[in-house]
């Protein structure tokens, strides 16, 4: 995960009456929701009233807009390169977004790309009553410039991890602290996966996967899907929900439910949710199963998608309609039907 | 007075003869015509043996065993914690409804007018993996009837 800022080169030789510089920021994923906590400092050369600088907050989903900048408590970090600015003034802008990431990203993003822009604005309502009147095109002037102000970050960020391995650890990042010019950290948590793989019939109850973490996590939903080709054919789908969920534990592990059966009339196979557990098909039939799991861990919601291959082979035995010859003398006890 | 009396026996015999074929050819019409499950009625008396020279035995038992569609009256179902192949009865008659159908269509003898037939399918259940089955078909203005006997057996492998 990275991101960078667009900032004006700290050039002492332009002077420019307004920039931003030195953003620092955190942002945390709780339940689905992004809380954003951006601070960088405001650099002009007039003494700006409180409330006079606004910014727009643009992410893919929403726009964020009419936040205003406070002025930062601790002055103390006016640094050297901006000792030159005449009228020298350091904001820290510290504000808090709250972004619906999961409502807006439905989609599975897997190592998405997410392009985050602030753009600066500009209220001149609190300059009316601002007692060192700017000059008109001053003022023009330091708008165009606050208004070509922009900060832009990009965030590598996934809602889904495709498990493909039989066994792994996944990463689950819950909060990432940006950095300015350097590559950002995100915190993350580790959640342990194993998958089964089924070649040969089995008595046993069935297991697709099991996950563990130290941390407790919540199952919030899970979704099960077998894919299956019998002799080659077209390939159906059988598949269930799990709405049911599973809550503060350090291990699951999923089993499939029910049990099914074959129709050999319709070449489906059933899935019945009484009864035995087992996934029972002709054994000239392969395919392969998907599930997915919904989690939420550390607040963080996260989909983990398995997939994995099975093969039936010598498992289950197959049927054969044989006609004999015979003679029949009494058809009192037989049944008749006329087509 | 024995004249008149065999005159009005003759008179009652007729109307009972035609009234039990004109039921009969309306129950047949019904039958052909429903789309609704086909009802087994109870066969009872009936001697196969006692069937005469209009009756001709035609092996057509070979080529419904081998039919694609015949294995549509197969059901798996869990018996004591193991699936297993049984003969499902109503699928058994949905089956063979469009087995001995196909069968007609598709042999030299009968696919003028396949359509046409009449069967008459007797079966016994033994058990669920065997069924004895007796089939007579014929077209409904025909003297001439065909029928085959043959057992039915579903066997692993």
């Amino acid at each position: 995960m990275g991101y960078y800022v667009n900032e004006i080169p700290n050039n002492k030789n332009i002077n420019k009456y307004f920039y931003i510089n030195k953003v620092n920021g955190i942002l945390e994923i709780k339940d689905g929701k992004w809380f954003y906590n951006l601070s960088f400092f405001c650099i002009n050369n007039f003494n700006l009233p409180l409330n006079s600088l606004l910014f727009d907050l643009c992410i893919p989903s929403q726009t964020v807009s009419e936040i205003y900048i406070n002025l930062s408590p601790d002055q103390s970090a006016i640094t050297n390169d901006i000792e030159n600015y005449q009228y020298c003034k350091i904001y820290d802008c510290n504000f808090q977004i709250v972004v619906d990431g999961d409502k807006y990203f439905e989609q599975p993003l897997n190592q998405a790309m997410i392009s985050h822009k602030v753009y600066m604005n500009f209220d001149p309502n609190p300059l009316n009553s601002y007692e060192n009147k700017i000059q008109q095109d001053i003022l023009d002037k330091m708008m165009n410039e606050v208004y070509n102000q922009k900060l832009s970050f990009d965030l590598i960020y996934s809602n889904i991890y495709y498990a493909n391995n039989q066994l792994d650890c996944i990463d689950v990042d819950y909060k990432y602290d940006l950095y300015s010019q350097s590559i950002s950290n995100s915190k993350i948590i580790n959640i342990n996966y194993e998958m089964k793989n089924y070649q040969n019939s089995t008595n046993s109850i069935i297991t697709l996967c099991s996950i563990s973490s130290a941390n407790y996590f919540n199952i919030i939903k899970t979704k099960v899907d077998f894919f299956y080709s019998i002799n080659k054919n077209e390939t159906k789908n059988l598949s269930y929900e799990v709405n049911a969920p599973t809550l503060k534990v350090n291990n699951f592990t999923l089993d499939f439910v029910g049990c099914t059966s074959f129709d050999s009339s319709t070449n489906i196979i059933i899935h019945n949710l009484d009864g035995l557990r087992g996934f029972f098909s002709p054994k000239n039939c392969t395919g392969y199963y998907t599930v997915e799991l919904l989690i939420e861990i550390n607040s963080v919601i996260k989909k983990i998608f398995f997939q994995n291959n099975y093969n039936f082979k010598d498992s289950i035995i197959n049927f054969l309609i044989n006609i004999q010859p015979t003679v029949i003398n009494d058809l009192r006890k037989f049944k008749k039907v006329i087509f | 007075m024995i004249n008149l009396n065999k005159k009005i026996i003759s008179v009652i015999s007729f109307a009972t003869a035609l009234t039990v074929a004109v039921s009969t050819i309306i129950c047949a019409i019904a039958v052909t015509n429903s789309n609704d499950v086909i009802e087994p009625e109870s066969n009872n008396n009936d001697n196969p043996l006692d069937r005469d020279n209009n009756y001709k035995k035609y092996n057509i038992s070979q080529k419904i065993g081998k039919n694609e569609l015949i294995n549509e009256m197969v059901d798996s179902i869990i018996q004591d914690n193991n699936y297993i192949y049984v003969i499902n009865e109503q699928k058994f008659i949905t089956t063979m409804n469009k087995v001995i159908k196909d069968v007609l269509k598709n042999d030299i003898n009968f696919s003028n007018n396949y359509n046409e037939f009449v069967i008459e399918c007797s079966y016994k259940i033994i058990t669920n993996l065997n069924i004895k089955i007796d089939l007579v078909w014929y077209l409904p203005n025909s003297q001439k009837k065909y029928y085959d006997q043959f057992d039915l057996l579903l066997t692993y492998y």
